[in-house]
C-alpha cells in the first residue's frame, strides 16, 4: 500500500466532510443519484471515503467499498450501518485489489482518479476485476481545455496535491489507456466535472493479476 | 445547467462580492506611482489570490469547482483592471461587482454550450 498517499488521506479524513459535505454534495446530488441508479449485480465502489455518497445509492445493492484510508473507513461505518442493503468495507489500495479476475459486474468511482498515484495502473486493476462487458462508471474532475481554467488548474495542482487531489488530470485518456472502451462522457460542470461511462471490451485480455503472473 | 435558486443566487452574490472586494483591495494597494505593466501583473496575482481565498470560504456552502473557477477568474480580471485604474473606491467596487457578474454569465453560457455537446450513456 502507498503509505504516503494513505497518510495524506488519513490526515484529510477529519475535515473531509466539512470541506466536501455540504456545498459540493448538494450541487452534485442530482447527477450522483442518476449515476448510482445504474447500480446492479456485484458492485465495487473505489475510494468510498467517509461514505458521503452512500445516501445516493439505490437500496438493496450488493456493494464492496474500498478505501486507502482507515480513518475514512471508520467514519464511513455509521453510514454503512444505515444503508438498506449490503456494503462490505475493505481497507486497501486500488493497486492492491486481490479479488480474482472478473469478479464484478460494475465499478463506480467518485472523485477518485484525481488522487490515485498511478491512474492507468489503478484503472488496469479495475479492468482485471471487472467481468468481460463489465461497466465502469466514474464521477470525476479533470483538467480543462479552456483558458483561463486550464491555467488555473495547472498552477494550483502542485500546491493542492500536497494535501488533496490533482486538478489537471486527463482521466478520459487514462481510462482508454487502461484498455476500457469509453461509451460516453457526460458533462456536469464545464469540461472539468464529468461522468465517464466505459466498458471492458468483450473478448479483451485482462491485465494479469499478481496470482496469474506467478502461476504463468 | 444550474437552475436551482439557492445556487443561482449564491453564485451571483459570490462573484459580485468577490469582484467588489478585489477591486477595493487593488485600488487601495496600487497607486498611480506603479508602472502600469507591473501594476497589472501584480494586480492579477493579488486578485487571483484573494479570489481563491473567497472561493474557499464560499465553497463550503456552494460547491468546489463551480465556485473556484469563476471567482478566481473574476479575481484575476478585476485585479488587473483595478490595479491600473484611477477610479474612486465606490466606483471601483461597483465596477468589480459588475465584472464578477459578467464573468459568471460567460461561465454559465460556456457551461450550457458544453452540456449541449455532451454525450448520453446508453448501456
Amino acid at each position: 500500500m502507498d503509505s504516503l498517499n494513505q497518510r495524506k488521506w488519513d490526515r484529510a479524513a477529519r475535515t473531509y466532510d466539512l470541506m466536501n459535505g455540504s456545498g459540493a454534495e448538494r450541487r452534485w446530488e442530482p447527477y450522483k443519484r442518476r449515476l448510482f441508479s445504474l447500480m446492479w449485480g456485484k458492485v465495487l465502489f473505489v475510494a468510498i471515503g467517509t461514505g458521503q455518497d452512500i445516501r445516493f445509492f439505490p437500496a438493496r445493492q450488493n456493494i464492496v467499498g474500498v478505501d486507502i484510508s482507515a480513518r475514512m473507513l471508520e467514519l464511513a461505518r455509521r453510514r454503512v450501518e444505515g444503508y438498506p442493503g449490503t456494503i462490505e468495507l475493505r481497507h486497501t489500495d486500488v493497486h492492491d485489489l486481490d479479488d480474482p479476475d472478473a469478479t464484478y459486474d460494475q465499478v463506480f468511482t467518485s472523485c477518485t482518479f484525481c488522487s490515485v498515484p498511478d491512474p492507468v495502473g489503478g484503472l488496469s486493476v479495475l479492468r482485471r476485476v471487472l467481468k468481460p462487458g463489465g461497466q465502469l462508471h466514474m464521477f470525476e474532475h479533470t483538467g480543462s481545455r479552456y483558458f483561463p481554467f486550464n491555467a488555473m488548474l495547472n498552477l494550483l495542482t502542485p500546491l493542492v496535491r500536497r494535501f488533496g487531489p490533482e486538478l489537471n488530470r486527463d482521466t478520459v485518456t487514462n481510462v482508454r489507456r487502461a484498455g476500457f472502451e469509453v461509451r460516453s462522457v457526460d458533462p456536469v460542470y464545464l469540461d472539468v466535472i464529468k461522468i465517464i461511462h466505459a466498458v471492458v471490451p468483450r473478448g479483451s485480455v485482462s491485465a494479469p493479476s499478481p496470482t496469474s503472473t506467478l502461476s504463468s | 445547467m444550474e437552475k436551482r435558486p439557492y445556487f443561482l443566487i449564491g453564485d451571483l452574490l459570490t462573484n459580485g462580492v468577490a469582484g467588489a472586494v478585489v477591486a477595493l483591495i487593488c485600488t487601495s494597494v496600487f497607486s498611480e506611482a506603479w508602472p502600469p505593466t507591473l501594476a497589472m501583473v501584480a494586480g492579477m496575482f493579488v486578485g487571483s489570490a484573494v479570489g481563491m481565498l473567497l472561493a474557499m470560504l464560499a465553497s463550503v456552502a456552494l460547491g468546489a469547482f463551480e465556485v473556484m473557477l469563476p471567482v478566481m477568474t473574476t479575481g484575476m480580471l478585476v485585479g488587473m483592471l483595478a490595479a491600473t485604474s484611477a477610479a474612486a473606491l465606490t466606483e471601483a467596487a461597483a465596477g468589480g461587482a459588475l465584472v464578477g457578474v459578467g464573468v459568471l454569465v460567460l461561465t454559465y453560457l460556456l457551461n450550457g454550450r458544453i452540456h449541449r455537446q455532451g454525450g448520453t450513456w446508453t448501456p
